[in-house]
């Protein structure tokens, strides 16, 4: 049986960068959701760290002029995603909800999804995860632990929507805007990050989408991001909105 | 079912075939599941409890819900329903899971047997402590961090019930802040700053967004202040002498010689002045203190002497005046100086100027705690009266230190007259230490009753600083302790019924029930709060589920309607602004040095968590070590390159880091983050980096005799060494691709 049945959904985030302070908070929430191992010393040495979700940083300028601008960064689960028709072994593909998901039981780890991955947010284990037996007691049961030599990124914590979605299902209700909270969404103090249904006209981020302010990151590329972002508003920023000097 | 190659064949055979057939293409359940865990074979049933609860960060309580399954805590999550939290939480919050389930713990009760440490149990612990306590009655000290709850009220009682000394220590001392409140606004704690309605804010090196205050509820607040509905974008402008994660994210971001805050408050003020605006009452009652010969020679020489420009200076001027309500908030660096309670006095005193207290979008007094027991306003020790204890610990006069949440080993630098704390606590007799972890200060103790961390303890705390109004938090295991431990408030309250005196209650759960009970009658005869009078029925049981699940009680009507008056012991401060002095010559230390508090292990006592070691510095992006952040030209003038290891030296001390070049750094100073350097801690913090706090000079407050440590100069000598800096940001320094920047801005 082969899948048919389509799905009214399509899973989509907002980002303002106007909100976001570059605090970290949703870096550990991932972390600590997604049973992301333990980003060591060696690891950022060999640039090697597991992130599926990160804060970039840009500079402009320099002293006394200079900025620091922030800018989270994971998965943008493309709809045309470069890293999908790469894999040799159907272990990553776009699913009937827009999410980008990964089939780690299928990754061979060939690596082709990263080497095509324009944003830079899909991670290889390099090494077996460890835990101390006692840090175990934390990962969570919903989420598998990624092993040696497979490929891991963000899900937009598929296993809250599918938990969303039994509930509701348990409940005999519809989902509503908001149910869901992919983990980083939920802990992000400011607000900056938004989640919801990009084919629900009256979702938050259906809405929040079509603000003036709202881009994608590396459109020309032409990978139909689902993620969007609102533009960091600076009022010296120039009419075309690069370079700012005081 | 043992499945063999023939038995398959044979299967495949009587009618498997098109199963078999199908699997040629992908299974529906593979698409819809992802997770291999959802597999017949290892596939986890269990239902997950969500309960709220209270956890304690260096940066205060936050109230969170925790998510148990299986009886293990696995996530946390900020508790929706609480005001200050809102659904939110940071990174260190999150990270007390790790600090529960740490490989590091201290499993059982320790006594130290010559050089190594014996477990020993419960009662011959808590016997050994209450001889210790008898013997030491009039002699001994207690040294704790502070803290607005519960468990702060056992330990006052304790320690007068045994004729202890108590101290509070802080990494950063915030005295200077204490007082300035407290002389400004006649405050025992911080106001509320109510950025989310606030037009325009200045703040004086205040990290709000990042390591000051309360973070989580300030980064809610600024989301809305930037973006929030039904209002204008506010304006944020941040004058710190090194760019904090609060300076990033203003729109305006000025460089001030260090220790000049007060004078550009002043001058701020002198232009207010003498534009006929802000306040009339303060205004007149300023200038008499800001005469026009004082505000003209300010006004005159204020880029000279603070690097600030005066269209600056007159741009900020208008805007609070013009650009209502604004709120001015001063902390951190600001007050790190010789001069720093003044320079926090003269800039909390332009609040009144502008007229922004009492305002929605201005600042808010809180009121006290409705539980009496909570208001617990003790002062931090300031760096002489830690010279003072040590030279008792020396002369034999402390026979008995206990310590409880605090590494004071590691986090006090040099003390006046150079006395070493570590060599003087060695002197006392006996030391015990409530710690969770092998710390510093932990390793010298004879005897360590381990604490259980917040999620396996009852407490009831105060948000400190509160929301701007009553707001009572109650914390509840949420596990079963997972190791030997015991709550430290049971502990002392224990030892208090061992030596004969009747305890305030029989345990800290006993007293968090008392509370309730008090709140229960509020409601009951004020009906008021948060919990409605039978919402959940009308017993006090039914009260206190409600308080559980809400993780607490709270009443957003009550305001503290606090009247403003212009102390004149302030007004004189006013004058007698000084100079900033600094440990060290310019020629010899040509160096200012910042330490800051690391975003993720703040002032080192989160460096034993690895998801803390992880989180990269926002704008370094480094991680897991210690970096020196330098100005580009002026590492280029040095010819130093990054990861550079090289030697920073202060009048009391040397370390050794990594040169990390930073485009937002001025020539003259250099920023060192806190929180490295263990030499104990457990294996994620120990023999990381270097610790910034030793090499700080015991330079003081000239009036409150607290820490500046703002006013320490080094000097920085290249050791030849060269290591990579472990960071998140690649090996070229991230900048916008010219018409493909990925942060895109717009100026509307």
């Amino acid at each position: 049986m082969v899948i048919q049945e389509r799905t009214e959904k399509k899973y989509g985030m907002v980002v303002d960068i106007d909100r976001c302070s570059g605090c970290q908070a949703c870096v550990v929430a991932c972390q600590s959701e997604n049973n992301v191992r333990i980003n060591d010393e060696r690891d950022f040495l060999q640039r090697r760290a597991v992130q599926w979700i990160r804060i970039e940083r840009y500079w402009e300028g320099e002293f006394p002029n200079a900025k620091a601008r922030f800018i989270p960064m994971f998965c943008q689960h493309c709809d045309d995603a470069p890293c999908e028709p790469v894999c040799p072994v159907y272990a990553t593909y776009h699913n009937n909800e827009g999410l980008n998901v990964q089939v780690y039981n299928r990754c061979i780890g060939t690596r082709f999804c990263a080497n095509n991955d324009p944003y830079n947010v899909r991670f290889f284990n390099y090494w077996e995860p460890v835990w101390p037996e006692s840090l175990r007691n934390q990962l969570n049961p919903d989420v598998s632990i990624r092993s040696r030599g497979i490929m891991e990124k963000c899900t937009f914590c598929v296993q809250r929507i599918r938990r969303a979605g039994r509930d509701a299902k348990k409940a005999d209700q519809q989902l509503t805007d908001g149910d869901i909270n992919p983990a980083c969404v939920q802990a992000c103090p400011t607000d900056a990050l938004v989640f919801g249904d990009l084919k629900d006209e009256n979702s938050k981020v259906s809405i929040l989408k079509n603000h003036e302010r709202s881009y994608r990151v590396l459109e020309h590329v032409g990978t139909s991001p689902s993620v969007y972002y609102l533009k960091k508003v600076d009022k010296h920023a120039t009419e075309e909105g690069h370079e700012v000097h005081d | 079912m043992d499945l063999t190659r023939r038995k398959l064949l044979k299967m495949s055979g009587m009618g498997f075939g098109a199963v078999l057939f199908a699997g040629c293409a992908v299974p529906e359940d593979e698409f819809i599941i992802e997770s291999p865990h959802d597999l017949p074979e290892d596939l986890v049933e269990g239902t997950d409890a969500h309960y709220a609860t209270f956890v304690n960060t260096s940066n205060g309580y936050e109230s969170v819900l925790v998510r148990v399954m299986q009886g293990r805590a696995k996530k946390i999550e900020g508790n929706p329903d609480h005001p200050t939290s809102r659904g939110k939480h940071s990174a260190r919050a999150e990270a007390a899971l790790q600090s529960l389930y740490h490989p590091d713990r201290i499993q059982n009760p320790l006594k130290k047997i010559g050089d190594s440490f014996e477990e020993i149990t419960w009662d011959e612990a808590l016997e050994i402590l209450s001889d210790q306590v008898k013997r030491a009655a009039g002699k001994s000290a207690f040294i704790t961090t502070p803290d607005s709850s519960i468990r702060t009220q056992v330990l006052n009682q304790f320690t007068k019930d045994h004729d202890i000394s108590q101290f509070i220590f802080e990494s950063l001392e915030n005295t200077n802040l204490q007082n300035a409140i407290k002389h400004v606004f006649g405050q025992d704690q911080l106001p509320n700053f109510d950025f989310q309605n606030s037009s325009y804010i200045l703040s004086f090196g205040a990290d709000f967004l990042g390591t000051w205050s309360n973070s989580v509820f300030n980064s809610w607040q600024y989301g809305n202040f930037r973006q929030g509905e039904k209002r204008d974008r506010g304006t944020l402008i941040h004058i710190e002498p090194r760019m904090s994660l609060t300076a990033a994210n203003a729109d305006k971001w000025l460089y001030n010689k260090p220790g000049t805050e007060g004078i550009i408050a002043l001058t701020i003020a002198s232009v207010i002045i003498d534009a006929g605006q802000g306040n009339p009452n303060v205004s007149s009652a300023l200038s008499k203190v800001l005469t026009p010969s004082v505000r003209s020679s300010l006004i005159g020489s204020i880029e000279e002497r603070t690097g600030i420009t005066l269209s600056n200076i007159k741009d900020i001027a208008y805007s609070l005046t013009n650009d209502q309500p604004a709120i001015i908030v001063g902390g951190g660096l600001a007050g790190a100086h010789t001069n720093g309670e003044d320079n926090l006095v003269a800039i909390y005193l332009l609040n009144a100027l502008a007229d922004t207290i009492g305002k929605t979008g201005g600042i808010q007094y809180n009121p006290q705690a409705p539980l009496s027991g909570l208001n617990n306003n003790l002062k931090t020790t300031t760096i002489s009266e830690w010279g003072d204890l040590a030279k008792l610990m020396k002369n034999g006069q402390i026979e008995l230190a206990m310590i409880h949440d605090a590494n004071p080993v590691y986090g006090l630098p040099v003390l006046p007259e150079n006395l070493n704390f570590q060599n003087a606590l060695q002197s006392v007799s006996y030391i015990v230490s409530f710690s969770t972890f092998m710390d510093e200060t932990t390793a010298l103790a004879d005897l360590i009753l381990p604490d259980h961390t917040s999620l396996e303890s009852w407490n009831i705390n105060t948000s400190n600083p509160g929301p701007g109004f009553e707001a009572i938090g109650i914390q509840q295991p949420v596990v079963m302790p997972t190791t030997n431990s015991a709550d430290f408030g049971d502990i002392l309250l224990t030892i208090t019924d061992r030596l004969g005196t009747k305890p305030i209650w029989d345990s800290v759960k006993s007293g968090v029930t008392e509370n309730a009970k008090t709140l229960r009658s509020i409601m009951i005869n004020e009906n008021r709060g948060s919990l409605k009078n039978g919402e959940n029925g009308n017993s006090f049981d039914a009260f206190w589920v409600g308080l559980l699940q809400r993780g607490g009680w709270w009443d957003t009507q009550t305001k503290e309607m606090g009247q403003f008056s212009l102390d004149s012991d302030s007004l004189k401060r006013l004058t007698t602004i000084s100079e900033p002095e600094f440990s060290g010559s310019e020629q010899d230390y040509p160096f200012h040095l910042l330490p800051f508090e690391s975003q993720g292990i703040g002032d080192g006592s989160g460096a034993h968590l690895p998801w803390l070691q992880g989180i990269p510095d926002p704008i370094s992006t480094a991680v897991w070590d210690t970096w020196v952040e330098i100005n580009p030209v002026k590492a280029s003038e040095l010819g130093l390159r990054e990861g550079d290891i090289v030697k920073i030296e202060s009048p009391h001390g040397s370390l050794e880091a990594k040169i990390y070049i930073h485009p937002a750094t001025s020539p003259d100073v250099i920023s060192i983050p806190l929180g490295q350097g263990h030499k104990k801690y457990g294996r994620y913090a120990e023999g990381i980096g270097s610790n910034v706090l030793s090499i700080l000079s015991p330079s003081k407050d000239k009036n409150s005799g607290a820490l500046a440590w703002g006013a320490t100069r080094v000097s920085l000598t290249p050791t030849g060494v060269r290591k990579r800096l472990p960071k998140n940001e690649g090996a070229i320094e991230a900048r916008a691709l010219s018409g493909f920047p990925v942060v895109q801005i717009t100026n509307h």
